[in-house]
């Protein structure tokens, strides 16, 4: 379907985009910000954003429908994985979870709308204000499109003007979110901006960095420091770079064959979503063995639910290159496995739809994703984490699967450990909208405060 | 060895030997014949190999593939190329093990480790001539009077005695019997490859002087060093006619990343040799037999010797193309198999290269590369590399075999 030009990624493919083009669309957000969204009250906001998510949320929605007709060649998702990762995240925008998310990150409701003092700040006489940067701009990541929509959400709140810098491939989900966004209200259509090119074109890019006041960016380690690098020294810079995540199952779960197929199901979904692309997808399954030999079990019971999930939710297709690192590695575990009682394989007949692995050996191995995985045994949850350690600094999750005693010392460790999120197996893909990205502060990070002491703070 | 490997052995010489007497192996290769022949010996090893490589055996056995069921070699299973780090592919008793062939890799990973005994190394050695003869042609038969004047960047077998590479050189210098070959490669005291330019460019100096052809045979990462030599000081040669560069990988693997042509069109310019005369070379220390980029033009009758078709006509062939397109020897063939589907491939289709060579006599035959190519009339063409492929450290995930 046709759609109106209100982004620089509307433009037609043979459109260039020049320095001259990107400093004028960025001094004309900073414009409409100024008119439209610096006073704005957050209530309004929210309100418009959780209008956003119900329009999404409905089946007959066309801009959802034209996001689910994209297909495999345009997003690289299957239909089904495309409706589950994007539902699932449009179905946490409440005015409840983004007036929570406010409340956990500022203390207050209104920090955003006026002055305003927590208890701490009212004992001293003193008020104070958030304030948002007035240009935002965000290099969004390629492979999955629900981190780009969770900076816009962020920017608007922070009332932000913002410019997204998606992924030259990657532009298309963030393009339809963002006219649905300019279809509810104009106005803040008009203080956001897209437009794609291959990261690292510096002429583009320093025309933008030399407007903003404040740069995100999802991507490589590598990626990530060649901006910083080319950044002016005001601009603040919130980087996420490469993370991992994994998996723990206690032994009473995996020792329960219902709750350790139900478990194991749970984990497939964890693995499935966005085809395990995303920083939260777990790359091993650490199983406590137990004083059997329960690890190896699960991974059983795991393949079956890959290939259980695979029916109803197809993984997406694969360039010959991702599909060859999945081949070879399979091959090599082939040869591990035939040398060796202490690997098992069990794959996907004539596709690369799934893998799981089970190696004896407890050290983390990262997977090469598109939904290939590691079990791995354990005796407990300190052998994981030592197993892990290689991984430690680049951990963001580790899905739980305990019994309700355990849940506290284990999780407990888990986070002295380093781990920055911990959430149960079945919902690692899933985190809530205020859920603190790399253990940093989801929205606060973006704001500057103003403190106000008033008279009365020295009046005695 | 097994004695059946040494009859095998005995039944690859006489290929290797019948095709040491032709000059065109390649288009005698799509003879019905020569197919018979390729599957029967093929076939045959691998029903040896399932009988006496372990690891091997449960591979297939695995796959639901057993020995003497097989009707045709593309059936036959090939080993990833990384299972050479993972434990011991071979044959052979640990005690009969005389040779250790490593790769070379950057990675965390350790080597690869490909063992040889006296009768498998020496057919190694035998197999290596005919072919790189017909594809480098170096232009003289072995032992004549006056053979080109040959420059190695690689070091010497004894300085490396766990590189195939260097041993490889070394049988073509003895077969060439090019006793005043200047050996500019060393091994430094890491074990790192190094080039000593003073000897690589005294040996290019003389080579122009006296207008002997030269055969250069090095490494892409030795022929960049050398490059950056001769390029920084401003040097320039016009090498005798005749001259001939073999170049081998280290531009598909290696920390470093080449473009092949644009190395070809350097050697081109910095040694006025031309392009026609620069042969890459495609091996690994997990094989035995070596893929040639197209052959070195024939000369023209009326020209005398095999000189290059330096004025009139050149190049004889179109430019190189943009990647490379290796042909390996009648005894060894490529299959590329779709990395989604497991099946073969089609002509033209891109996927992993495998390649089924009959010179490995005593570790396995079948082996399925990192390399992504396709494969058509002209050869296999190399397209890229499976990237993420190896688990990391498989170093720390050497197995006993059992």
């Amino acid at each position: 379907m046709e759609r109106p030009d209100y982004f620089l990624v509307d433009l037609p493919a043979e459109a260039e985009c020049r320095p001259e083009l990107v400093s004028a669309a960025a001094q004309t957000l900073k414009r409409n910000r100024e008119l439209y969204l610096r006073d704005r009250p957050t209530r309004h906001t929210i309100a418009d954003f959780c209008e956003v998510a119900s329009r999404w949320l409905d089946p007959s929605y066309p801009l959802r429908q034209e996001a689910l007709d994209l297909g495999a060649a345009k997003t690289g998702f299957s239909g089904p994985t495309l409706e589950r990762g994007l539902d699932s995240w449009f179905q946490q925008i409440n005015p409840a979870s983004l007036d929570a998310l406010i409340r956990q990150e500022l203390g207050h409701s209104q920090r955003l709308d006026g002055f305003s003092a927590g208890d701490a700040e009212r004992s001293g006489a003193r008020m104070s204000l958030a304030n948002g940067p007035e240009l935002l701009v965000h290099f969004a990541a390629g492979n999955l499109p629900i981190p780009a929509f969770q900076s816009i959400l962020l920017g608007l709140l922070a009332r932000a003007a913002q410019f997204v810098k998606c992924a030259s491939h990657a532009a298309a989900l963030p393009r339809l979110f963002a006219h649905s966004i300019y279809e509810v209200s104009p106005k803040l259509g008009a203080c956001l901006e897209l437009a794609a090119w291959p990261g690292g074109d510096e002429p583009l890019e320093s025309a933008l960095f030399a407007e903003a006041d404040c740069v995100t960016a999802t991507g490589s380690d590598e990626a990530l420091a060649s901006i910083r690098r080319r950044l002016p020294p005001q601009v603040r810079f919130l980087g996420y770079g490469h993370r991992i995540s994994f998996a723990f199952v206690a032994h009473e779960i995996a020792r329960d064959p219902e709750a350790a197929a139900q478990t194991a199901h749970e984990a497939a979904r964890d693995i499935s979503a966005w085809d395990q692309q995303g920083c939260l997808s777990p790359h091993v399954i650490y199983v406590e063995n137990g004083g059997r030999r329960l690890s190896e079990d699960f991974a059983g019971r795991l393949a079956d639910a890959m290939a259980c999930r695979e029916q109803v939710e197809p993984r997406g297709p694969l360039s010959v290159s991702a599909a060859a690192a999945i081949a070879a590695r399979r091959a090599f575990y082939e040869v591990r496995a035939a040398a060796s009682p202490d690997t098992i394989i069990w794959f996907s007949p004539g596709s690369t739809a799934w893998t799981v692995v089970y190696e004896a050996d407890p050290r983390f191995q990262p997977s090469c994703l598109n939904r290939f995985v590691y079990v791995k045994g354990v005796s407990d949850l300190v052998e994981a984490l030592q197993a892990a350690d290689s991984v430690r600094t680049c951990t963001s999750a580790v899905g739980l699967a305990a019994p309700a005693a355990r849940q506290v010392p284990l999780a407990t460790s888990i986070a002295r450990w380093g781990a920055t999120r911990i959430c149960p197996i079945g919902q690692m893909q899933n985190p809530p909208i205020s859920w603190r990205h790399d253990g940093r502060p989801a929205l606060a990070d973006l704001l500057t405060w103003s403190d106000w002491e008033t008279p009365s703070t020295y009046a005695h | 060895m097994h004695n059946r490997l040494i009859q095998f052995a005995g039944r690859l010489r006489s290929m290797i030997g019948e095709s040491a007497g032709s000059d065109l192996p390649s288009e005698s290769a799509g003879r019905a014949g020569e197919e018979d022949r390729f599957n029967e010996l093929a076939l045959d090893l691998f029903d040896c190999h399932f009988e006496l490589n372990p690891v091997y055996r449960r591979f297939c056995t695995n796959r639901g593939v057993e020995s003497g069921r097989l009707a045709d070699w593309r059936q036959i299973p090939a080993l990833p190329s990384s299972a050479f780090r993972a434990c011991a592919i071979t044959c052979l008793d640990p005690g009969e093990w005389t040779a250790e062939f490593r790769s070379s890799g950057t990675t965390d990973a350790s080597p690869a480790r490909h063992y040889h005994c006296p009768e498998s190394l020496a057919l190694y050695r035998e197999s290596i001539w005919p072919w790189f003869r017909q594809n480098v042609r170096p232009g003289l038969v072995p032992g004549a009077a006056d053979p080109p004047r040959v420059l190695s960047l690689i070091p010497s077998f004894a300085d490396a005695p766990h590189s195939s590479l260097a041993c490889m050189i070394d049988s073509i210098l003895e077969r060439l019997g090019a006793r005043d070959a200047v050996r500019a490669g060393r091994v430094d005291r890491a074990g790192a490859w190094a080039l000593d330019i003073a000897s690589a460019t005294a040996a290019l100096d003389a080579g122009q002087a006296e207008g002997r052809p030269l055969l250069i045979l090095g490494t892409a990462i030795a022929f960049v060093q050398l490059l950056e030599a001769i390029e920084s000081a401003g040097a320039l040669y016009r090498l005798p006619p005749g001259t001939r560069i073999m170049e081998t990988g280290g531009y598909k693997s290696r920390a470093r990343t080449f473009s092949r042509p644009a190395l070809v069109r350097r050697l081109e310019r910095a040694f006025g040799v031309p392009r026609t005369h620069v042969v890459g070379e495609y091996g690994m220390c997990e094989l035995s037999s070596q893929g040639y980029t197209r052959p070195v033009p024939m000369a023209a009758p009326s020209s005398g010797g095999d000189s290059p078709p330096r004025s009139a006509g050149m190049p004889v062939w179109h430019d190189s193309p943009a990647l490379p397109f290796f042909r390996f020897p009648p005894w060894a063939r490529v299959r590329i198999r779709s990395p989604e589907t497991g099946e073969l491939a089609g002509s033209r289709e891109p996927g992993l290269i495998e390649v089924v060579d009959l010179a490995n006599v005593a570790s396995v035959l079948a082996l399925q590369t990192l390399d992504l190519g396709r494969l058509d009339l002209e050869g296999v063409e190399l397209i890229g590399r499976a990237r993420d492929a190896e688990p990391r450290g498989c170093s720390r995930l050497m197995v006993e075999t059992v």
